[in-house]
Order: structure tokens, then C-alpha cells, then sequence
């Protein structure tokens, strides 16, 4: 698919003919015309050279008019691993980050809320690994695929900073958002390491069943699972040992910890507050295997006024030639 | 060597000169409109209404809204911006801040495509305060991008005529424009259950046909609740959402087909000037045009006076 961007430019092609019809050819004197031969040869070259005149005129009206060809898909190949970013957009990732803050209710963009530091840190993690594929997934109450698989910094970032503007949605619902983003696997290729980023405070419970399908998924589709937990300012944390019945009531993460941790598959947790954690969640997917990558992607836009005019250039160079070329008079 | 001969060779070097320059990339830094975009869409149930596109081919106004948009977009410039965002409840959700079209095309498209009732995370549509909200949410998004809101202007639970929502924030802070997407006539809106799969349509006896603090007064003083009206019935509510970008000095479009969307898009209003380093290729193209035409014409008429005059010579 072409196009111009100046389609307009495209009424001046009738200047073309020019070349055709017009006779600019240097003339020698010559004393009886009529006496020479017609000369094939001559004629030929003669229309060729008008017809390279034509073709130039037409290259730089084409250059002129902007040609482009409209973008299109191609497939292509990287390397490095998949992630699907699964962020929690729940009400509970509005509160204030560990011990930031313990004002029950602050005025949003007073502070800085576990949501945008856990996006803050997103962002670093994204920035470091420019060779990595990243989709991204929020849930609340109902999972929200955001972003495709895409290695364009552009939009990870786009889509990672959109949600520190404003405030999260109400309700949680882990287990579907998970599940909704681990089938996002279904059907696509295994080319390497798949990682499910959990972003998440955790304050959320998994029922038997929904423990049972995230583990077979987890399990089928051969995702690694990360955690990068936020502490609630009130809450113990993934690895203060506290009993059962207290980390229900108080520390539902807990429980939610121990279920990943005791499944037997591939998961970690990292937790925000720490400042080496980016650096451990990156040198962490450095360890995953790797193998490359087939997508498809769209070319954008291609403009390909610039070869019109090569083209044109190139004739000319030719007709100069020529022009340089002709008998100014009889030697 | 002849005069006409100098001139034209000289005229194709200057041709020649002029296209080579084309290679430098020649800029300039120009005004130029550019645009950005956040384009919020409103996922409540009435969008579900399939009252436009073609006769043969009716399809939902959220899906007839995002084809369209989709199709626009494309038509845009590169180095337009566009984000996105969702309409339900009573407030706007961003999902992705404005990123250049060209460039990221694909994964926008696929953003937009994914849009979705399901997505949804409240099931009232305040129209009135989500538009309120997005002019809000639009304050923190750096480039003052032009809110796009579209929506059919469906009020469910219906608004209490005497306390109408009200902007607080500053009127014109924002700019942008309400795309109204709907029939002129009251259709019945599909129903959907838990797990997705259509389920009939809305009965008069299932919406609320007033707002609720006037059907709880009802309710408190032991009335019998309203239970017809054509609340469950939906249109485009133009007058409504006329009204709306008034008060809040948005402008206000019709959904009808790419072309006009393109237009009001492109509009002044909408538009960012913005001095832009512009690509002024053709500018030399067309002088090495202008010198090529003119190298052919050099000498040309006083052939045709020759070749005229030739007979009498004779």
C-alpha cells in the first residue's frame, strides 16, 4: 500500500509531456539536410533521451508529492524474555507505601502511594531490560488487559505511568486477574522464558479452586512467577513469622505468599521496600533462559521520497551526459 | 557553443544541485498544528446498543466508536499522540498516556481493539461526572492533551433534575470535545450474565426510571416504586451532551462516519501549534523541477520560429 503525502503535487505531472513533444536539441548548421539518410539509431537515441527526461520529471514530481508506503507487518525476531506485568489497581494500592505514611485518609497527591512506587519501580525494571517483551494487565475487580507484548519503550512506559495519575478502582480480585493473564500464554508460542510480574499488596484471598487452576496454569504454560510485594504501613510483611490465624486476619499476603512458595514451580518474591530488589528482580531474569523470539510487528509509515529523488537524480546525470555529449559543430 | 546551449546546461546543473540538496535532509523550523489526544470511552452497558453503522451491518456504539477511531488515527499525521481511557461509573480510568500513532501503531491498536464492556468496574454510567472526572484526570497528564469523550450520554441511575452534577474545576482548562455515538431512536439495551453470554435485553421493570435519592424518598414515605418509564430504553442523547460541552467548553460531534471525525479532530481547536522541525525536501524538489522544465523549454520556441520561417527560406 503507497501513498503520497502531498497527493496535490501529483497535478504537475503533466509537465512530463514536455520532454516528449519538445525540441531543444542543439542544432548544426548543416548545408543541404535533406540530403542525409534517415538515421534509425539517432532517432532511437533521440526518443530514449526524451523518455529519460520524462521518466526524471516524473520521479521528482513523485519525491514532490511525499510517496510513502503505509505501514505493515513484518515478522521479526528478539531475544530476551516475555512478561506480562499484572498490577494490582485495587483501592488498597492507594494507601501510602510501608511506613510512609499512616495517615488513615490522606488527600490523594499528597502522598506518595504503594501504586506509584510499585510503577516507579516498573518503570526502572522495564528501562533495564530494553531487550525484554513486556504486556501489561491490571486488576480490580475485573482483569484489564492494557498492553500486547511489545518491546517499544515508548508504550510500556506509557502504559506503566498511566496509572500513578489517578486513583486505583475499587475492588480486588487476584485470582482472576492472574488467571486472565496467565492464559494470555494459550495458543502463543513457548520461545523462552515467560514471566508473570505480580505487583501487588497481596490483600487478597485464593480460594481451593483458584489455587488449583493458577498452579496447572503456572504449570502448562511454563511461566515463572515474580511478586513484587508492597508492605501495607501496618502489615508484617511476606517473611515475619507470624501464626496462621493472625496472617489471616491481619496479613492475607502471607497466605497468599506461602501458597506460591509451596507449589513447587519456579516464583520468587521481592519485596519494594528493599532497595536492592530491582537490582535482584533484574539479575534474576538475566538467569532465565532465553531463546529468540518470533513476532510480528508493524513497520510504520516508510517514506521513500528521498529514493524518488535519487532516481531523478540519477537520470539527470545521465541526460547531463548526454546533453555534454552533443556536437556543437562540425569538426 | 551556443547561448541556448549554456543556458541549458546550466539550468540541469542547478536541477541536479537542488535534488542533491535533498539529501541533506533540509529543515525548517515552521509552526505547525500538531495534535494530542486522550480518547476515553465510555464501556457502560448502553454502548452495547447496536443502533449504528450500516443497515445491513449494525453493530455496538462501542464497537462502531472504536472502528471509527481506529480508522481516524490512521488517517492522523505522525507525531500525533494518543492515550486512552475508560468511562464507567463515575469516573474515567487512563490506561495508557498519549504515545505517538506511527511509531506505535500496533500495540495502540490493539489497546483500543481490547476495549471492552467486561473491563468494566461499576455498573452505573454517571456520564456527567466521568466527563467532570476526565476533565480532571486530563489536568495531570502532561502536554494538555485534548480530551476526546465519547459516549451516547446514557444517565443510569437517571440524574435528579434538581441537584445536576456540577464542574468544579476551571471551565476551559481542558479542551476537547464530546463525540455523541447512538441512534436518534429508544432502543432496548442488550443484557449480558456473569459469564458474558447475552442475555435479553433490559426489562422496564429492572432499571431505575428516577434518580435515587427521589426514589428512596419514595420509598421512605411508603410509595410503590416507579417501575415504567424509558429508562430502559436508550438513544443518543444529543441535547444532553450539547448542553455539557457547553458548560464546560468542550465541543460537541456527531459520530457519523471517519471523514468528519477527522475534520473536527484536526480542528483548530483541538489542534497544538507547535514549532515543529518540518522536512522542506519537496521546496527543493520543486526548484530542481522548476530548472529541469526550464532547461527543456530554453530555445524551444525559437525552434518552433525557425521551423516556421524554414519554407520561406527555402
Amino acid at each position: 500500500m503507497y501513498g503520497f503525502v502531498d497527493p496535490l503535487a501529483l497535478l504537475l505531472l503533466p509537465l512530463a509531456v514536455i520532454p516528449l513533444v519538445a525540441r531543444n536539441q542543439s542544432t548544426v548548421a548543416y548545408s543541404s539536410l535533406a540530403m542525409l539518410p534517415p538515421d534509425r539509431g539517432s532517432d532511437i537515441i533521440d526518443w530514449a533521451l526524451r523518455v529519460l527526461a520524462a521518466l526524471s520529471l516524473i520521479a521528482i514530481i513523485v519525491g514532490i508529492a511525499g510517496l510513502f508506503r503505509s505501514e505493515q507487518s513484518v515478522p521479526r525476531i528478539g531475544q530476551g524474555a516475555q512478561t506480562v506485568i499484572l498490577i494490582d489497581s485495587s483501592g488498597s494500592m492507594d494507601t501510602g507505601f510501608a511506613d510512609a505514611n499512616k495517615a488513615r485518609v490522606a488527600k490523594w497527591g499528597t502522598y506518595i502511594s504503594k501504586g506509584q512506587i510499585a510503577r516507579q519501580l516498573l518503570a526502572q525494571f522495564a528501562e533495564q531490560r530494553p531487550q525484554d517483551m513486556f504486556a501489561l494487565f491490571l486488576f480490580s475487580g475485573n482483569p484489564i488487559p492494557v498492553l500486547p507484548l511489545t518491546a517499544k519503550q515508548d508504550v510500556i512506559q506509557a502504559a506503566i505511568s498511566a496509572g500513578t495519575i489517578e486513583r486505583g478502582l475499587a475492588s480486588t480480585d487476584l485470582g482472576t486477574g492472574l488467571i486472565r493473564s496467565l492464559n494470555f500464554f494459550e495458543g502463543k508460542p513457548f520461545t523462552g522464558s515467560r514471566i508473570v510480574m505480580l505487583v501487588s499488596d497481596g490483600a487478597a484471598q485464593l480460594t481451593i479452586p483458584v489455587q488449583d487452576q493458577i498452579r496447572n496454569l503456572l504449570e502448562k504454560h511454563r511461566v515463572t512467577l515474580y511478586w513484587i510485594y508492597l508492605r501495607s504501613w501496618n502489615s508484617p510483611g511476606l517473611f515475619k513469622t507470624i501464626d496462621v490465624e493472625t496472617a489471616k486476619q491481619t496479613a492475607p499476603e502471607q497466605l497468599v505468599h506461602k501458597f506460591f512458595a509451596e507449589m513447587g514451580l519456579p516464583y520468587r518474591a521481592f519485596s519494594a521496600e528493599n532497595p536492592k530488589s530491582l537490582q535482584e528482580a533484574i539479575a534474576a531474569v538475566d538467569q532465565l533462559q532465553n531463546l529468540p523470539i518470533r513476532y510480528m510487528d508493524i513497520v510504520p509509515k516508510q517514506d521513500l521520497s528521498g529514493r524518488c529523488f535519487a532516481v531523478a537524480l540519477m537520470l539527470l546525470a545521465a541526460l547531463t551526459a548526454a546533453k555534454l555529449s552533443e556536437l556543437q559543430r562540425w569538426h | 557553443m551556443t547561448q541556448h546551449y549554456r543556458t541549458q546546461l546550466l539550468l540541469l546543473l542547478m536541477a541536479g544541485l537542488a535534488l542533491g540538496a535533498t539529501f541533506t535532509e533540509p529543515t525548517l523550523e515552521l509552526e505547525r498544528p500538531t495534535y494530542r489526544y486522550v480518547f476515553v470511552f465510555d464501556i457502560t452497558g448502553s454502548m452495547n446498543v447496536q443502533d449504528v453503522g450500516t443497515t445491513t451491518q449494525p453493530m455496538s456504539r462501542l464497537e462502531y466508536a472504536k472502528q471509527m477511531t481506529l480508522q481516524t488515527l490512521k488517517r492522523m499525521p505522525c507525531g500525533t499522540e494518543a492515550g486512552l481511557a475508560l468511562f464507567t461509573g463515575h469516573r474515567a480510568f487512563l490506561m495508557i498516556t498519549p504515545v505517538e500513532i506511527c511509531a506505535n501503531y500496533r500495540e495502540l491498536s490493539v489497546v483500543l481493539s481490547n476495549i471492552d464492556w467486561r473491563m468494566t468496574w461499576e455498573a452505573r454510567s454517571e456520564v456527567a461526572k466521568g466527563l467532570f472526572k476526565s476533565l480532571e484526570l486530563l489536568t495531570s497528564v502532561a502536554g494538555a492533551p485534548r480530551l476526546v469523550f465519547v459516549t451516547d450520554g446514557h444517565e443510569a441511575p437517571p440524574l435528579n433534575p434538581d441537584v445536576p452534577p456540577q464542574f468544579r474545576g476551571e471551565v476551559g482548562a481542558v479542551n476537547g470535545v464530546i463525540v455523541g455515538v447512538g441512534g436518534a431512536k429508544l432502543v432496548p439495551i442488550p443484557k449480558f450474565d456473569k459469564t458474558g453470554a447475552p442475555a435479553g435485553f433490559w426489562q422496564a421493570d429492572e432499571v431505575m426510571h428516577i434518580d435515587t435519592f427521589n426514589a428512596e424518598r419514595i420509598e421512605r414515605d411508603g410509595g410503590a416504586p416507579i417501575t415504567s418509564g424509558t429508562e430502559h430504553l436508550s438513544s443518543l442523547r444529543e441535547t444532553y451532551l450539547e448542553n455539557l460541552a457547553a458548560d464546560t467548553a468542550l465541543g460537541y460531534h456527531h459520530l457519523v462516519g471517519t471523514g468528519a471525525f477527522e475534520e473536527e479532530l484536526k480542528s483548530a481547536e483541538l489542534a497544538l501549534p507547535k514549532v515543529v522541525t518540518t522536512d522542506i525536501r519537496a521546496w527543493f524538489g520543486l526548484l530542481a523541477l522548476g530548472a529541469f522544465v526550464a532547461s527543456l523549454l530554453v530555445g524551444s520556441r525559437d525552434k518552433l520560429r525557425l521551423a516556421n520561417r524554414s519554407p520561406d527560406r527555402r
